[in-house]
């Protein structure tokens, strides 16, 4: 009853807030710039978003949008050495949680040293919120962003001083995923790898381009390069609430063509030109405090958005090119981003998208919108001079209701959801970047090989949880063994049921050889490790397994089906197996 | 009224509120992969293989295939209009019109927007396109379109009886009901969280709840919400069988069996992997059976309801 | 750069979008304890009988200051029920005498009109359920509200959010601790007594 009464109080509120503010003149650009156009496109009703809110979450208290700027995440830089030095078997006396051996120190020594310390710390997403309480590497979330070469190894010494006291959710102990880099198992941060407070972890990133010890030695494959990695606590059962705790961050690649100087190589932007962002959205409760639903198995919808740790964030850029390294970072929600034009809010606005999850494109792609999945990554080029002056709005348009999956729907421009606000406002600059219209080539495409195996991988729920094969995830149950420096095929199936995944699978790149019979439509012809499986979809990939052996994963990477049992652990070793049903 | 009835009705004792076996196995016989739907056209099962792009035509009392015919892609849909199957392929499509004895393709009918879904209204096959939520009536006898229809978000399943054709509609949480003569819209009613299978008796729609663990049961004339019946996890197809529900759940590999008079759960059975479709047959040999096509584990699962109940 | 103030709110708004939006900044409040605000969203202290008859607080008797594990089924449930029931008859085993002493185990019935504390006990007779594993019945209301709130039904049934599914997960948690995650009932007893280790940890080395 008292629930009605309030209910009814807020729509009476919601509607004379509207007049006044209608009264007042206020145009529909205006009050986009202010942020203050729901999903729907209607105004902010009094206390927080629309009726969109996922089931059972508060309410975020309102916001504003586009009052601070975006911000740019620091570089992590090296340490001139570590004390104590690495070591091939893991440092138990020092205190490192590791259980295995580095299975290619001696091979690839570390070029550069880095020290990280995942603790909690404040963080203010906007003046509106009270400052928050997050998990960070280096206490910042996102985390540093890690510069690295192929070519150049790295290793970097986690160290896990997290608290006890959690705020809620969250648990203090972790283990630490480069999602998605060529790395030997004991370094690839599995599940049950995790360690605890007070310990360290020495991570050890080869940097290599797979193929060094099998297709194509000595260095590895060219067409493996990955440019945007990032990294994420993935620790079994407790993945969901550490990254939306904060604990993510990016790490990009560079090489001899993808060469981090504008000027050279494929001359891509660089420098102040070149920037991540990480989207993931939040919920907060009536204190404003970020909250996380505890009990929930389907997936987390924020109705707050939030790149690199501010909420709808403004960023002044120069009339020139820039690339853009976005990440869906979770939890659960999947996006479709659009550039919207505020004073012409129906026009097309087309943009460049020159790489898929990490993986350059064959060449680049004009488009005017790009979907992500949980993990996703996508690189763009978009070129501001043609708005110098203006401001133009990344927006969200693909509507989402629920956890489960997106509706399909895509909202009309301008009642999506704003993510950023670009305003083309500091003066012209040199451009010494390469039209993408004029780049011809990229990399080329490995080329798909006969496999040793195929295996039919059936996405389910199994008595309310989530299971592949009938099954559910077990840290110490190998499910079937691959054999190192062959190729297999996978196929994905999920049925018309209303979930969808977006599966993730460690340690290569994969091709989608076909989705649903037919070979895969223009910016799915890519290296790919995030593979969205949508209703009645047979998905079939193809991957190798080289160089490297070990424990290594797959899941879905909506990250709380994760949490609840839809992974399996497999192997890589010099047997395998054949069930071709595991 | 061509319709082939393969219900029976049969003398059930009576029996305890919660009776609930757990002890019977339902007999698995193998068919292609990853089936969801199944229909009875008098003396064969015909299952759609969704991931061959086939149907199997499986001998009831045989127990066993008889026959696998190629289809357009993706089919997940199939029903018997009285003298043809017809599938609808999710992919391609299209909506294929077979003929049951032999498997022979009399024709291949373009219908957009993603067909799943099918149901016969006595002289029109009825298509749900999921992805441009509408429904296409096609004449019966040769395929020809009669009219397209725009129905809720996600179109999943179609019944038809008396005149009116139902729609769930998945994503829209609502059932819609059409005139079937000429497509008119008679109402839409709220059915919460999913609304995914739907069986008619005359009075009543019964609707499963996908997300809600559920069958629903609303007055056909206002939508009035008449009894709620807890099931499993992602309850999909529903079926009439003597007096009874059968109710199969996708997210827990059961099916439950309700009472129609009051939608009281009588029975839980588990199944293979992942049930979806689930039929009756009638014939001489085997009597009534009770049919569920599991997705999990490309089979289809045999439940003698004297076993049952 | 500058909160907005009062007055331009005003300005704006209307008062109660202000005070929200003030409010939001938590100024001039005390925020609940993080452990407050879980037992307040999720834990109603709501009156419950246990199968030997007596009478409990679920959240002061069960909950608070404990390591536990939390599932739903029903007396006459002969479906996943009975695997999840002798599934958990195998972590009790493993777990030994710590359950009932700092580990709590609750199976909650679904029926909570038909499942008096008698049948709850013939019941746990039948899976030979050691001490300290309670099977747990009460008014169908505050049984209902216990069964929303620990999220095995959708707690909203007017949004088409998030549902219940949970016929097969249990919950797990260490309450004063505020770690809490879930996972499959029929997933092996000893991958169950592992995940529920890591809640139990003493403190960082």
């Amino acid at each position: 009853m008292k629930h009605d009464a309030r209910a009814h109080a807020r729509r009476n509120a919601a509607a004379a807030n509207r007049r006044a503010l209608i009264a007042a003149r206020v145009s529909r650009r205006d009050l986009m710039k202010m942020g203050l156009l729901t999903s729907a496109g209607f105004l902010v009703p009094k206390n927080g978003l629309s009726a969109r809110a996922s089931g059972g979450n508060p309410q975020s208290p309102p916001t504003r949008a586009f009052i601070e700027p975006l911000p740019i995440i620091p570089v992590k830089q090296p340490v001139a050495a570590l004390t104590p030095a690495p070591t091939i078997a893991p440092n138990v006396a020092a205190g490192e949680g590791r259980t295995r051996n580095h299975q290619a120190l001696a091979r690839f020594p570390p070029a550069k040293l880095y020290e990280v310390h995942q603790k909690a710390a404040p963080l203010s997403v906007s003046p509106d919120l009270p400052l928050q309480t997050i998990w960070g590497f280096d206490g910042l979330c996102p985390g540093p962003t890690y510069i690295a070469r192929y070519g150049e190894p790295i290793l970097v010494r986690n160290f896990n001083e997290l608290p006890a006291e959690n705020g809620g959710f969250g648990l203090n102990e972790v283990t630490t995923h480069l999602h998605n880099a060529h790395t030997p198992s004991e370094s690839d941060g599995f599940p049950c790898d995790f360690f605890r407070a007070g310990q360290f972890y020495d991570q050890h990133y080869p940097n290599v381009l797979a193929g060094f010890d099998s297709t194509h030695p000595p260095s590895g494959d060219p067409n493996e390069a990955l440019s945007t990695l990032w990294y994420h606590d993935h620790r079994a059962d407790f993945t969901s609430q550490n990254a939306y705790k904060g604990l993510e961050g990016f790490y990009l690649v560079f090489n001899d063509r993808d060469t981090g100087d504008e000027t050279t190589g494929f001359r891509l932007p660089s420098g102040e030109f070149d920037v991540p962002l990480m989207l993931a959205d939040k919920v907060f409760d009536e204190n404003g405090v970020m909250f996380f639903d505890l009990f929930n198995l389907d997936g987390i919808l924020g109705d707050r958005f939030m790149v690199n740790g501010k909420l709808q964030p403004f960023f002044q850029v120069h009339p020139r090119r820039y690339r853009f390294r976005v990440l869906d970072g979770g939890p659960s929600r999947f996006y479709e981003f659009f550039l919207t034009d505020p004073d012409a809010p129906n026009t097309s606005v087309p943009f460049w998208q020159i790489a898929n999850d990490g993986n350059l494109l064959p060449r680049p792609l004009q488009v005017t919108s790009v979907r992500l999945g949980v993990a996703e990554r996508t690189d763009v080029v978009i070129d501001f001079s043609q708005f110098a002056g203006r401001s133009i709005i990344l927006e969200n348009r693909l509507e989402q209701t629920d956890g489960r999956g997106p509706t399909g729907n895509i909202l009309p421009a301008g009642q999506g959801n704003a993510l950023l606000r670009f305003d083309v406002v500091l003066p012209p600059v040199a451009d010494q970047s390469a039209d993408p219209a004029s780049i011809v080539k990229f990399y080329d495409l490995p080329p798909i090989e006969p496999p040793r195996v195929t295996r039919t991988f059936r996405f389910e729920r199994n008595n309310g949880q989530w299971a592949v094969n009938g099954r559910f995830f077990d840290c110490n149950e190998v499910r079937f063994r691959v054999q190192r420096n062959t190729a297999e095929k996978w196929v994905l199936q999920n049925n018309s049921g209303g979930w969808q995944h977006p599966i993730h699978i460690h340690f290569e790149e994969f091709q989608i050889g076909s989705r649903n019979g037919q070979p895969p439509p223009g910016v799915e012809r890519s290296r790919k490790d995030v593979v969205r499986l949508q209703f009645n979809e047979e998905i079939a990939i193809f991957f190798r397994f080289r160089d490297f052996s070990g424990r290594y994963p797959m899941h879905c990477h909506n990250t709380v089906h994760e949490d609840h049992a839809m992974m399996m652990r497999w192997e890589i070793d010099d047997v395998g197996d054949l069930t071709t049903q595991p | 009224m061509r319709l082939r009835s393969s219900l029976v009705v049969f003398a059930i004792v009576a029996l305890s509120p919660a009776a609930i076996w757990s002890a019977i196995v339902p007999r698995a016989f193998r068919v292609g992969r990853g089936p969801e739907a199944i229909a009875f056209d008098g003396t064969s099962l015909w299952i759609a293989n969704q991931f061959d792009d086939t149907i199997t035509r499986f001998g009831v009392d045989q127990r066993r295939a008889l026959q696998t015919v190629a289809v357009g892609r993706r089919p997940v849909a199939i029903a018997f209009d009285g003298a043809h199957v017809w599938v609808a392929s999710l992919f391609a499509n299209t909506v294929t019109m077979l003929r049951p004895d032999d498997g022979s393709v009399v024709g291949t009918f373009a219908v957009g927007g993603g067909p799943g879904g099918l149901a016969f209204d006595g002289a029109s096959m009825w298509v749900a396109s999921r992805e441009s939520n509408t429904v296409t009536k096609l004449r019966a006898s040769d395929g020809a379109v009669i009219g397209t229809f725009p129905v809720g978000r996600r179109p999943i399943t179609l019944a038809a009886r008396d005149g009116s054709v139902w729609v769930a509609n998945q994503t829209s949480n609502s059932v819609s009901r059409l005139r079937a003569s000429d497509g008119a819209p008679l109402g839409t009613f709220q059915v919460g969280d999913g609304p995914f299978g739907l069986a008619l008796d005359g009075q009543s729609v019964w609707v499963t709840s996908f997300f809600g663990h559920r069958v629903v049961r609303l007055r056909a004339s206002d939508g009035a919400v008449q009894s709620v019946s807890p099931v499993g996890d992602g309850p999909s197809g529903i079926v009439f069988a003597g007096g009874n529900l059968w109710v199969a759940n996708n997210g827990s590999s059961t099916v439950t069996v309700l009472r129609q008079t009051d939608g009281a759960p009588l029975a839980t059975i588990p199944v293979g992997r992942g049930p979806f479709g689930i039929a009756t047959s009638l014939t001489p040999v085997t009597g009534v059976g009770i049919w569920v096509a599991s997705f999990g584990n490309n089979s289809i699962a045999l439940i003698d309801p004297r076993q049952i109940l | 750069m500058a909160h907005i103030d009062r007055r331009t709110c005003l300005a704006l708004a209307g008062s109660a979008w202000c005070s929200a939006l003030l409010a939001g900044r938590g100024e001039g409040r005390t925020l609940p304890s993080p452990r407050d605000a879980i037992r307040a969203r999720y834990f109603p202290n709501v009156a419950l009988r246990t199968h030997h008859d007596r009478h409990v607080r679920f959240y002061d008797d069960l909950i608070k200051d404990k390591i536990v594990i939390i599932n739903f089924m029903y007396a006459e449930c002969e479906g996943v029920c009975p695997g999840i029931t002798a599934n958990l008859r195998k972590v009790q085993t493993l777990l030994g005498d710590r359950v009932g002493r700092d580990i709590f185990m609750y199976s909650i019935t679904l029926k909570p009109a038909e499942d008096t504390p008698a049948a709850l006990d013939a019941y746990a007779t039948m899976h030979d359920a050691g001490p300290g594993w309670l099977f747990l019945t009460g008014d169908p209301g505050d049984v209902e509200l216990l069964r929303r709130k620990l999220g095995f039904v959708s707690p909203d049934p007017r949004l088409d959010a998030d549902t219940s599914q949970h016929i097969g997960n249990i919950r797990y948690g260490n309450e004063p601790r505020q770690l809490w995650a879930a996972c499959p009932g029929l997933a092996s007893p000893r991958w169950i007594v592992e995940s529920l280790s890591w809640l139990d940890r003493r403190e960082s080395l």
